[in-house]
């Protein structure tokens, strides 16, 4: 996902995440996106006419300068390759995050746009055939080591996320070196956003435990060229600047219907009950007034987190020192987990 | 490969701007002849400007898919002065052989796994050491068939961490009577008994690093080879070789090889005896060499007996024992 912050709290160039399609042709139970809209909704694709018009605003509003495409997965798009020709056209750079199953097919498509394509996010579940393809099917793991190598023999940049599941703990460091053979650019591990209790209870690391992965990764920053970080979601108490690219406002994300909304994180999440971070829907609405929206409510959920923040004990819960859990937690994203406390509360 | 790196060779693990990673010098020509490797790099520092660059480690695990190295043949580990770099001069005598003598990139890194132990796990500083002795190792004239790795003493306390790397490599131990040692250490204080990053000694001997610091130098020598020692007795079975500095001649020489499982020519065996009367560390002046256990003994202070006795005598009397145990080619020869 493209909500990234570095430990050194560079948010990176002015951005818009374009959800490509809402289908997904994997099924990954730790996934955070809606498993009705990926899996059993019928399938939406972004129009290309919005597109082209979405960028073009968003580029003269917002002094927008990278796209990454998003999903679902968005080489699912029955037009990625005309995708990638209008980023182009529009002369920005464009990047999409993959699970690399179609990689092969679209791949000329890339070649034709090679100059507009910055970067390639490819998602991994482990470093070896049998662990990646527990999660992802027999094969992926062959399909993403040839992606990887059309990448590395072409000079096309790219990087490897790979979500830290409990069962991953122990292989952190095996993973930093999977993916510096590979050639990769960076490694970005993300915690497992959590969608119910029994994914909570199986996948999500526990504050200290999410704490020891964290030192093990900063230290592996130090030893590999190879971008290594963890993706925003870690526990980040700091209130003096934005924890996030959205809340510091320099990254917006687009829904697969052409709705702008807060971050790519909260887009379409698994069980939500609300939907308050969206906040225009650009098939009516120009880019320009739903952007003056977005920053209102990037500056009004900082707020809300740094009170939150000084409200706290002088060592806050998870649910308000991890940003990511906090605007969950605010946006009604996990109604169930306000449930559990409230049972907790009662047993 | 990577077409900045071409010919060049990882002379140093340093750390730039807080950054771990290896220091790359162009070696295009430059054969490796000295008895040291840092010889060889200071040799080629003086003629001529050679590029040189620092790489983080990353760039290991892409070399280790390119490059054409040579697997190691045998390791020497040896207790400090006490005939290794001899060995390691006789297998530089064997053609078409890499020897790479205390070359700082290993060895340092080497040193990494006690240093940096509690932040990184070993599984990775193991990956990266097998990526730097490849990256050291690779055919750079394409005949090269023998790779031989003379570690510093030091390196031989994380033995049983570079066996997992390469379990199936014979190993040597070569070591002295303690008095000799710690008087020839004492003559010329070698570089690593006056680190200043005591860690590395510290872990060695089993005391907290400021009590290193303050230690005279001739408890601080015994304490550490008498440690080596004790290594060097539990881990030493049937398939390693203990070698002592009295055995050292071209016969007991060439058994060593052949342990390695190497066969020297008669026309190398006569380069072996050359140089077996050479003083084996001087990189340009040919001395003849002798030995000087006696006068080494002569030389022994009170305090040099005292600390050898109280710390190093023992192992050593231990490991004398494993050794004339040993039912091999080397120790079946009486020598000397």
């Amino acid at each position: 996902m493209d909500t990234e912050t570095s430990f050194d709290g560079d948010y990176g160039p002015r951005r818009l995440s374009v959800e490509l399609a809402n289908i997904c042709n994997l099924h990954c139970s730790y996934c955070f996106r809606s498993d009705e809209n990926l899996y059993t909704s019928r399938a939406e694709f972004f129009p290309l006419e919005l597109l082209r018009r979405v960028i073009d605003e968003a580029r003269t509003a917002a002094n927008v300068t990278r796209i990454n495409f998003t999903g679902g997965e968005p080489t699912l798009h029955p037009q990625f390759e005309e995708t990638l020709q209008t980023i182009s056209d529009a002369g920005l750079t464009v990047s999409f995050v993959t699970n690399g199953w179609h990689f092969e097919r679209v791949w000329p498509g890339l070649e034709s746009n090679r100059a507009a394509v910055s970067f390639v996010a490819f998602s991994l579940d482990g470093v070896t055939r049998e662990d990646h393809d527990r999660w992802r099917g027999n094969g992926s793991f062959d399909r993403l080591v040839r992606a990887f190598t059309r990448c590395y023999m072409s000079k096309l940049p790219f990087g490897i996320k790979i979500v830290i599941r409990r069962d991953l703990v122990d292989q952190i460091e095996q993973i930093a070196i999977f993916a510096a053979r590979m050639g990769a650019a960076s490694l970005h591990f993300a915690h497992v956003m959590p969608t119910s209790d029994a994914v909570t209870h199986t996948a999500v690391l526990t504050l200290d435990e999410q704490r020891a992965v964290e030192e093990e990764i900063a230290i592996l920053a130090r030893i590999f060229k190879m971008n290594v970080r963890l993706d925003v979601g870690y526990y980040n108490i700091d209130e003096t600047r934005p924890p996030c690219a959205p809340l510091a406002g320099v990254s917006m994300n687009v829904d697969f219907r052409g709705r702008l909304s807060l971050c790519c994180n909260l887009s379409g999440f698994r069980g939500a009950a609300e939907e308050s971070d969206v906040i225009a829907d650009l098939n009516v609405e120009s880019f320009a007034s739903a952007y003056e929206k977005f920053t209102a409510l990037a500056s009004g959920q900082l707020q809300k987190r740094i009170e939150a923040l000084r409200a706290a004990s002088s060592r806050p819960d998870i649910y308000t020192g991890s940003p990511c859990l906090f605007c969950l937690q605010s946006f009604g994203k996990i109604p169930w987990h306000r449930s559990s406390l409230a049972a907790d509360s009662r047993g | 490969m990577n077409a900045d790196l071409k010919g060049m060779l990882p002379v140093d693990a340093v750390v730039v701007e807080g950054r771990p990673g290896l220091w790359w010098m162009d070696m295009s020509g430059v054969s490796l002849t000295e008895p040291f490797f840092q010889q060889t790099v200071e040799r080629a520092k003086t003629d001529g400007n050679r590029r040189e660059l620092f790489t983080e480690f990353d760039v290991l695990l892409q070399l280790e898919k390119q490059l054409d190295s040579v697997p190691p043949t045998g390791f020497i580990f040896h207790s400090s002065r006490c005939g290794s770099t001899l060995v390691a001069n006789a297998c530089r005598a064997i053609n078409n052989s890499i020897v790479l003598s205390e070359a700082n990139a290993i060895d340092k890194l080497i040193a990494r796994f006690i240093t940096d132990a509690g932040d990184v796990k070993t599984s990775l500083y193991s990956v990266l050491l097998r990526g730097v002795v490849n990256a050291l190792a690779q055919r750079r004239s394409g005949n090269e068939e023998h790779l031989f790795i003379k570690f510093a003493c030091c390196s031989f306390a994380q033995i049983e961490r570079i066996r997992r790397i390469w379990p199936n490599v014979p190993w040597l131990f070569l070591y002295r009577d303690p008095v000799e040692t710690i008087v020839s250490n004492l003559r010329d204080v070698p570089p690593w008994l006056l680190d200043n990053d005591r860690r590395v000694l510290a872990s060695i001997v089993g005391t907290p690093a400021d009590e290193v610091a303050g230690m005279p130098l001739e408890e601080l020598c015994a304490r550490t080879i008498g440690s080596l020692f004790s290594t060097a007795h539990r881990l030493a079975n049937a398939g390693q070789l203990l070698l002592n500095y009295k055995q050292l001649s071209v016969s007991v020489i060439s058994s060593v090889l052949s342990f390695f499982k190497v066969s020297p020519s008669t026309a190398e065996l006569e380069t072996i005896e050359r140089a077996n009367h050479l003083y084996s560390k001087e990189a340009y002046v040919q001395r003849t060499f002798s030995a000087d256990a006696d006068a080494k003994q002569k030389l022994a202070s009170d305090a040099v007996r005292e600390a050898a006795a109280k710390w190093a005598t023992d192992p050593y009397q231990l490991l004398e024992q494993k050794r004339l145990g040993q039912t091999n080619q080397v120790n079946n020869h009486e020598c000397n």
